[in-house]
């Protein structure tokens, strides 16, 4: 373990420092002990390499890449396989290396889950061969002392896509970063992104799509709930790079807030160097809406139990992306009101 | 003479032509400390100015350039003299004005849109006034309106000192810190409480000099229930070498008053256009901003707006176009601090022959600021794959009662609607033109009619050779 003050998180383009809001500065421990990953599900269609690594996958995580060193499991998929599952329980501090190969028109769908207490580094890097399909989903519910980094990258060669489902639950702070190029001609991204920010919770988001390739396309959608004195940032990048004509990219963030003094930053940025080309954003950030808590207090429900009914559906959208239905009575549990040591609604 | 407001009589030589740059006193190029005390001796500063001046200089030493925007390696302060002074005294007079500079303005259209619609003019020419003038019935409502210098000498003295560099303070970025240090020219314009302005102030702003600064600032005090409709324009001849414009604008928006800034800014395509402008509004007032930016070479600007009172408002427009060789970095920033507060950005920006468009927001929402709303839409449109969009807007909200939105759009002329125009028989470009009008056209309705014309042949001219 090593104490580290490091950069996270960057802006490919940057704005007013006064906003603090160009990358994020680490200051905390960073795991050198490797965690070693369980195999809870394995089709056979998957093959495992240890000690393996894909090195032309970039980062948006800005430097944590050097301190990346630890065991790493590299999983092929050379067909269409079945859901897998592995498990990383991080507890003392550790970090994971994770990296997918989905070959020639394969499909890898991957349900990732992390828990335990400590902080936990997290690198999947993922190569999408032409064709081939990776549906990636990530449960993270560390304990609520623990600091997690994740460090999404993902490349995609011609009509491959790659399809992530990211749901944040736990950790006191959390980074994410999630980097993807889209290569090849009609390669896709879809992102679909839950979290539910606790009290004195911060979680730190940056997303960028680079559109190479003609007619890609992206999608990333954020959803989530911010709760008492939490704090959240989210940056989304779509950069339109010139040639890839015919490409479009949308981000699109839903944010739902319950109390009060919650620092909400959102910065979506759409860089755009070609002409035909589509880029968009939308972001809708506020309380319950007036006209759904009368609807629910007509029918007895208190505006507290109307808030809470109404989080759980936005993390029941995301949770429906989930491609594997083990993974999925997982997510559900998680999010119940007992985990929450609540009582029904 | 050319008439702004004749379609037909609109070229760039409205802009482009120029005097010759011998019958005026100019200061040595570059940023000293002695440069700065000349300026203080020649505006005849109080004391309390030439130590502002010279503490600004330090800050402006004291700080590097910005590390996010449009680059200005091109700038060199070295070369930049920061004060010309055209060879005549400020006159309330249009006779009296001097012959090159009169038919300047007059070629300009100045002198014409001030009897047809203007409550008052004032003109300034490099970094003096040389022109300002206000309706006696305007004036006879108690309505201020005189140069910076003169007011800060006469029995507004002490107004201008509580409000100079207040809202824009020197220590904010490296460029209002120079202007803090040599700033010269601009308006003071003061409107008492619960008079309204029937018709709209100007100023207008020209630069003639090559290798020159303009660094004018405006400062405009609306009182409580008043009401005023401000339009600055600017312009400059095109020279080889960078010219610099640092101005600096600050609004002070009174209870329940109302006021409008208007731009249309059309520097030269050498300029550097580093411009701050900010105002604040107090309880129930009004900020209403329209801004058309079509000229420099290198634009930073961002108006800023303050909600300070409870129940104020804001509202942007703006229309930005970037063509060959320029890089504008335009956009807005507005702070909610009072209570039900309101605030909508709306702006398109343009990109056309590898020209750079940049849309740059940030709404911040503070803790207090309770049952606040923000909105913010801007439309990109791409006229050919050798220019470049960015939209880079930031939302900061620390109230769990505030509703935010935001939406932005980017894309291309759509082929289907030129090919519905031209099957009409209009031809390609003026096909392509009229699309372009048309999504300006949120912008220019918001101006007074012979700006918005102004803006369209603005649009026109940079559309002009728009296909192949």
């Amino acid at each position: 373990m090593t104490t580290e003050n490091i950069i996270l998180n960057p802006l490919p383009v940057r704005t007013w420092n006064s906003l603090k809001m160009n990358e994020a500065k680490y200051t905390g421990d960073v795991p050198t002990d490797s965690c070693t990953p369980e195999i809870a599900k394995l089709p056979e269609e998957l093959r495992i390499i240890h000690n393996e690594t894909l090195d032309n996958v970039k980062s948006a995580a800005g430097e944590l890449s050097t301190l990346l060193t630890g065991d790493s499991i590299l999983i092929e998929s050379g067909s269409e396989a079945s859901p897998a599952v592995i498990n990383y329980d991080f507890t003392g501090g550790k970090q994971a290396r994770l990296f997918l190969h989905a070959k020639e028109n394969a499909v890898l769908p991957m349900s990732v889950v992390v828990t335990g207490e400590g902080t936990a580094v997290l690198e999947i890097k993922i190569q999408a061969d032409s064709g081939s399909t990776v549906d990636l989903s990530v449960i993270q519910s560390v304990g609520t002392d623990s600091d997690v980094i994740t460090d999404i990258g993902c490349t995609c060669e011609a009509n491959a896509s790659f399809k992530l489902t990211k749901l944040e639950l736990g950790g006191k702070n959390e980074y994410v970063a999630v980097s993807v190029d889209l290569c090849g001609e009609h390669s896709a991204f879809s992102a679909n992104s839950g979290y539910r920010v606790k009290t004195n919770q911060s979680l730190d988001m940056n997303y960028v799509v680079r559109h190479a390739g003609r007619k890609t396309e992206s999608n990333i959608f954020a959803s989530g709930i911010l709760e008492n004195d939490s704090t959240k940032i989210f940056r989304g990048t779509i950069d339109l790079i010139n040639g890839c004509a015919g490409a479009k990219g949308t981000e699109n963030e839903d944010i739902l807030l319950l109390g009060d003094d919650q620092v909400n930053q959102t910065i979506p940025l759409i860089l755009c160097d070609e002409e035909d080309v589509e880029g968009n954003h939308g972001a809708s950030i506020g309380r319950l809406d007036d006209n759904i808590i009368f609807y629910l207090g007509s029918r007895g429900i208190s505006s507290e139990a109307a808030e809470d009914i109404i989080a759980h559906a936005k993390l029941d959208a995301i949770i429906s992306h989930i491609p594997d239905e083990d993974m999925k009575t997982l997510a559900h549990s998680l999010i119940s009101p007992e985990a929450d040591g609540g009582e029904d609604a | 003479m050319k008439e702004k407001s004749q379609v037909e009589s609109i070229d760039r030589n409205m802009y482009d032509f120029r005097n010759e740059d011998t019958d005026n006193y100019k200061l040595n190029a570059g940023l000293t400390e002695g440069i700065v005390d000349k300026i203080s001796k020649e505006k005849n500063d109080p004391v309390w100015m030439n130590l502002f001046r010279l503490q600004s200089l330090q800050i402006y030493n004291s700080m590097s350039v910005p590390d996010w925007g449009p680059p200005i390696d091109g700038l060199d302060m070295d070369n930049i003299v920061t004060y010309v002074r055209p060879n005549t005294k400020m006159s309330a007079k249009w006779s009296d004005v001097p012959d090159e500079i009169k038919d300047t303005f007059e070629r300009l259209g100045i002198p014409q849109a001030e009897r047809k619609s203007l409550a008052g003019v004032g003109a300034q020419y490099d970094s003096e006034l040389v022109y300002h003038n206000v309706r006696e019935e305007v004036a006879a409502m108690g309505v201020v309106y005189t140069d910076l210098e003169s007011a800060m000498h006469g029995e507004y003295a002490d107004m201008i000192r509580s409000h100079f560099m207040k809202l824009v303070k020197p220590t904010d970025h490296k460029f209002a810190a120079l202007h803090g240090a040599v700033w010269s020219g601009g308006s003071f314009v003061y409107v008492p409480p619960h008079v309204k302005v029937e018709i709209p102030l100007q100023s207008y702003f020209r630069l003639n000099a090559p290798g020159a600064g303009q660094f004018e600032h405006t400062l405009i005090i609306v009182d409580e229930g008043a009401d005023l409709h401000f339009i600055e324009g600017c312009s400059a001849p095109k020279y080889n070498v960078a010219n610099l414009h640092a101005g600096c604008v600050e609004l002070f928006v009174g209870k329940n008053a109302r006021l409008r800034y208007s731009t249309i800014e059309n520097w030269s395509k050498n300029m550097y256009n580093l411009n701050t402008k900010r105002a604040t509004v107090e309880e129930g007032g009004t900020m209403e901003w329209v801004s058309g930016s079509f000229g420099s070479h290198v634009s930073y600007l961002y108006p800023m707006t303050i909600l300070k009172g409870k129940n104020s408002r804001m509202e942007f427009t703006g229309i930005t176009f970037a063509g060959k060789g320029q890089n504008l970095d335009t956009g807005a920033k507005v702070v909610h601090i009072g209570e039900n507060t309101s605030s909508y950005i709306n702006t398109k920006s343009i990109s056309k022959d590898g020209g750079i468009s940049t849309f740059r927001s940030s709404v911040i929402v503070g803790k207090n600021a309770h049952k606040s709303k923000a909105a913010v839409s801007c439309q990109s449109l791409m006229l050919d794959d050798i220019s470049r969009s960015d939209t880079i807007p930031a939302m900061d909200i620390r109230t769990g009662d505030a509703d935010v939105g935001h939406e932005a759009r980017i894309g291309r002329i759509s082929d289907d609607a030129v090919f519905y125009l031209m099957s009409r028989g209009i031809s390609e470009e003026d096909a392509r033109a009229m699309i372009v009008g048309g999504f300006a056209d949120n912008v220019s309705k918001e101006l007074p009619l012979e700006y918005a014309v102004e803006m369209n042949n603005l649009i026109r001219l940079e559309m002009k050779g728009a296909i192949g």
